[in-house]
């Protein structure tokens, strides 16, 4: 890999100037509660068809690195976690909050993070040409039966939810099947129309799903909106100097707990569907179980926001693992990240880390670069300034993220009627999230349905139509094993129950 | 200063009839005007180019580099949007419903021409909405066999597949396209059987199954194949074409193998039906220069793509034909 | 409301039985469409109609289920049910038809937008659309330093797309 040589690249200020304004994007949108990293990345997406393939995945991998830590912000201040993968630092953040050392509380999410992205981006381009290697051992029956694995795993990590994630995956299978067949030329629900015929377009969904049911959802919790505005106006002004923690009391929570909660964190980020809620989750219950005084949680360790941060930052390292070897995105952003791929004509496999590695080896460089630099960079430089960022004008934010979204969409596809199909993916996207379906698994559902779809019948041309050679195959029979196992694990013994709704 | 250049064109008549009264309202001649200059002067604003495919890619790439090439002698620019889906009928759809004064062109290749019109299976879309004025490129499809399958010729591959039917597995694009009419003729003008294989999207995938060993042979241009041909991993055994190619020349062509198949894909571009004669003319010759460019030829050969220019006179001929000659293969077939 | 829709209401249950049910009829839609599409085998390989006919027996099956759990829930215990998802749900009825009736008005807005968007112009459509969502979002008062900040918003958004990103957006005169 050409990692260490692709530094040189961010030497250029208009790469440079990206990949920090993606950082600063994703960090704001993630500090602001209910706006997530997808969302500034679903909206910037239509605009990464001008830019340069090379960059647009460095400014993508920045906005991924910003949108694990921004959340943690509010997750301190106001006990309101700005992304779902923050909800552990409010834990432990807003007691020292109200001990007075909330700053504190957000150095240690800072350095936690910067220590958690460096190690999963590091471990990442490390392993690559192992991953690449072994992946090759994978054929079209081995890659039907991953994907059956990814969708049965985001389904169930669902946890108490099955049922719904379940049909929200199946939703996204059947928008999959709209339009040509890609085996055979024929038209499938199309009902005699050209626009259905051509199918409906990732970018819809993506923009669809984020960005239009988000603006209804902010709409219909307006008021609630408001309030949270209201609490953060009482919020103190923060001082730069309290952001750096002592070393002390790094050292009291030790090294042993950062590469720990980093080897989770990266570990999670490799399944699908897990993403940085479950990583930041395991590794702060690890914690919690191996400390000496586990009375202490809960009521203001720094420890635990070390644990939690390192582990959701460590996450994005090993999710871009399986989008990267297999095409498989197993979170929503990596799932965006694969639609900059797609749009560009790239297609993922075991060969695009060697004979693309002068696109990915970049994205790379940038992903230790955000973790590494611009986290505590950020966190110190704007950390006093970040409250009243969080508190912009809502109607001024929500009319341009409007804006974006319909705009975009029409960008990315120059056609009424993909446009229409944006709002249509959007309502049915509010209803969803409204009546408790997670909209996540339909998108994931989406993207993977054609390719199991082709694997599946692919597999069974290759063997003449023997549908045993799902289990004669070493590679499907590895993923069908796993599947069996993650199944027993999660959805039948159910073991650590996530808290339901935070 | 409209209005002279007005007087000049073809419309010149039309205006002189409907205006009746030379008095008449001056912004009525002002909106006519505009239009006889759209095509007297022509280009008036930037042309756009629809390619009707994700970006990235050979055919992209070539539409790209001849357009950039091209734009160089107009006085506007031309900038490619790419609109890809429905194998390249969503793009060419907006081609036929753009204006036809020759700022919106695009760009067309064998499912445009073949796939689509022969399985009917996009409402709305006809080749009677476009006007092709130029074929820019030509390449010949190819058989390659992968370094795991063990063969190392054309008459190798043929006999393990006529000694064990079905069994040799073969990776082609899908149902509809070159390469999977082009294995079914094989098998019908040498009468052996292959396991057929579909590989949707671009031959990345069948570069991999190559690779792994997956497939013992796939059907796709020597330039798809570029990266694991130079490796090693797999072996271009025969090129569907009648002659040599001078870029590949340990690839023979099937037609010394006395069997007769040529199939390949190919580059057109086209505009939409009803453009002014006058503007086609001057999209035809501004392409043809940009195609004549030296870096042209050059860039294209390196790339192993074929450079095989029609102009607007010949192109809709060849069209025809080879739209007859594909599908009365297809009739043949059944398919 | 109108009064079929209430009777409606009355029968399904809560809103979150009426969308599971909307959910079900749409995957039957599905199955039906797929079986219309042929035999799912032929010949020893798979046809198009096999996957979707595999998903749509899932999806109506599985929709069937919830909406059916849903409605034994309300009858079970009253209207409570209606928050069994969501924990936003309004508190009070009159507070939700005026929640119900914004988002609603939004949907619309973007709808007209979208449909006017390539009619239109980027410029005239944009201004407006961004000064609806504004003011869905604040209410009337102020609403010209609103006009100003939409009209800016529009402008920050033109010279993005076509001055920084070069895509061409759609104008009223050309």
């Amino acid at each position: 890999m050409q990692v260490a040589g692709s530094f040189s690249l961010l030497l250029n200020p208009t790469v440079l100037f990206y990949v920090v304004a993606g950082f600063l994007i994703g960090t704001i949108f993630s500090a602001i509660p209910g706006l997530t990293a997808t969302l500034a990345l679903a909206l910037l997406l239509p605009l990464t068809y001008s830019l340069d393939v090379t960059t647009a995945l460095m400014a993508c991998a920045s906005i991924y690195m910003a949108g694990m830590c921004g959340g943690s912000i509010t997750a301190t201040t106001i006990n309101i976690p700005g992304a779902p993968s923050s909800m552990m630092t409010a834990l432990e953040g807003y007691p020292m909050q109200q001990r007075g050392e909330g700053p504190l509380a957000l150095g240690h999410a800072a350095f936690g993070s910067m220590i958690g992205g460096v190690f999963g981006a590091v471990l990442l381009v490390v392993l690559a040409p192992l991953v690449a290697d072994l992946s090759l051992l994978v054929q079209t029956t081995g890659k039907c039966a991953l994907i059956l694995f990814a969708l049965t795993v985001i389904v169930i990590a669902q946890r108490g939810n099955v049922r719904r994630a379940a049909i929200a995956a199946c939703l996204g299978l059947m928008l999959a099947t709209v339009g040509l067949d890609a085996m055979v030329p024929v038209a499938r629900f199309s009902f005699g129309m050209g626009d259905l015929a051509a199918g409906i377009d990732l970018m819809p969904v993506i923009i669809g799903t984020f960005a239009i049911s988000e603006l209804l959802v902010q709409l219909a919790d307006n008021d609630e909106a408001k309030r949270i505005r209201e609490k953060l106006k009482s919020v103190a002004k923060i001082s730069r100097r309290d952001f750096i923690p002592p070393f002390s009391s790094i050292r009291r929570i030790g090294a042993a707990c950062y590469l720990k909660s980093s080897t989770i964190g990266y570990l999670v980020g490799t399944l699908p569907g897990a993403g940085g809620s479950m990583g930041g989750f395991l590794a702060y219950v690890e914690a919690v179980r191996t400390s000496r005084e586990p009375d202490s949680f809960g009521k203001g360790n720094p420890q635990g926001i070390a644990a939690a941060e390192s582990a959701n930052n460590a996450v994005c390292g090993g999710a871009l693992v399986p989008m990267l070897t297999f095409g498989i995105p197993g979170d929503p952003i990596t799932a965006i990240v694969l639609g900059v791929l797609v749009i560009n004509g790239i297609q993922p496999g075991p060969q695009l880390m060697e004979s693309q590695a002068g696109l990915i080896a970049p994205m790379l460089a940038a992903l230790i670069f955000s973790a590494l630099v611009l986290i505590p960079l950020t966190m110190y430089l704007l950390g006093p300034y970040f409250i009243r960022i969080v508190r912009i004008r809502r109607d001024v934010l929500f009319g341009s993220i409007a804006m974006l979204a319909v705009v975009g969409s029409y960008v990315a596809t120059y056609s009424t009627f993909q446009m229409l199909m944006t709002l249509v993916m959007g309502v049915l996207a509010f209803y969803m999230r409204k009546y408790g379906y997670p909209v996540v698994t339909l998108l994931l559902g989406f993207i993977l349905g054609p390719g199991l779809e082709e694997y599946l019948r692919r597999s069974l041309t290759l063997s003449n139509g023997d549908l045993t050679v799902f289990f004669t195959q070493p590679d499907s029979l590895f993923f069908i094993v796993l599947t069996a196992v993650f199944v027993y694990f999660l959805a039948i013994r159910k073991p650590v129950q996530l808290k339901a709704g935070e | 200063m409209f209005i002279s250049n007005a007087l000049n064109s073809s419309i010149r008549q039309r205006i002189a009839k409907g205006v009746a009264g030379a008095t008449l309202a001056t912004t009525a001649l002002t909106a006519m005007s505009a239009i006889a200059v759209a095509q007297a002067d022509f280009p008036q604003r930037d042309i756009r180019m629809i390619v009707p495919w994700s970006a990235g890619g050979g055919a992209d790439a070539i539409s790209r580099k001849i357009s950039s090439l091209a734009e160089e002698s107009l006085p506007t620019s031309i900038y490619v949007e790419n609109i890809g889906g429905a194998v390249t009928a969503t793009g060419l759809m907006q081609l036929g419903q753009a204006r036809p004064d020759g700022h919106t062109i695009g760009v067309l290749t064998y499912d445009s021409v073949v796939t689509l019109p022969r399985g009917n299976m996009v409402p709305g879309y006809s080749l009677d909405n476009l006007e092709p004025f130029a074929r820019v490129t030509q390449e010949a499809d190819a058989i390659v066999v992968s370094e795991q399958s063990g063969y190392s010729s054309y008459e190798e591959l043929i006999a393990a597949a006529e000694a064990d039917p079905g069994t040799v597995r073969i990776g082609v694009a899908p149902e509809g396209s070159g390469p999977y009419l082009a294995v079914r003729r094989l098998e019908a003008a040498t009468g052996v059987s292959f396991n057929v294989i579909s590989y949707p999207g671009s031959s990345t995938a069948e570069a991999e199954a190559l690779l792994s060993g997956e497939i013992d042979a796939a059907i796709s241009s020597l330039g798809d194949f570029s990266g694991i041909l130079s490796s090693g991993d797999a072996l271009g055994v025969v090129e569907l074409s009648g002659s040599q190619n001078a870029a590949y020349p340990d690839v023979p062509p099937i037609s010394e193998f006395g069997i007769d198949l040529e199939t390949g894909s190919f580059i057109v571009l086209a505009a939409p039906a009803n453009t002014p004669e006058d503007v086609i003319e001057t999209l035809e010759t501004t392409y043809h220069e940009a195609y004549q460019s030296e870096e042209f030829q050059e860039w294209v050969t390196s790339i192993g793509v074929a450079p095989g220019w029609l102009g607007s006179e010949e192109v809709n001929e060849w069209i025809e034909s080879y739209q007859q000659k594909t599908f009365d293969a297809m009739d043949e077939l059944n398919l | 409301m109108s009064r079929s829709s209430s009777l409606l209401a009355r029968s399904l249950g809560s809103g979150a039985a009426r969308f599971h049910g909307v959910l079900a009829l749409l995957s039957l839609a599905y199955l039906i469409g797929s079986l219309e599409m042929g035999p799912p085998l032929e010949g020893g390989k798979l046809t198009p109609s096999f996957f979707p006919l595999l998903i749509g027996v899932l999806a109506t099956v599985l929709c069937s289920l919830q909406w059916w759990s849903a409605v034994r829930h309300t009858s079970a215990d009253g209207a409570d049910c209606a928050n069994e998802a969501s924990n936003n749900e309004a508190p009070t009825g009159a507070a939700r038809g005026r929640r119900l009736s914004l988002e609603l008005t939004l949907m619309v807005a973007t709808l007209v937008y979208v449909l006017a968007f390539q009619w239109l112009g980027y410029v005239l459509s944009t201004a407006v659309y961004v000064l609806a969502v504004m003011l869905l979002f604040s209410g009337l008062s102020k609403w010209l330093s609103k006009v100003v900040i939409a009209l800016a918003i529009t402008a920050v958004g033109f010279v993005l797309f076509n001055q920084v990103f070069n895509v061409r957006l759609p104008t009223l005169w050309g």
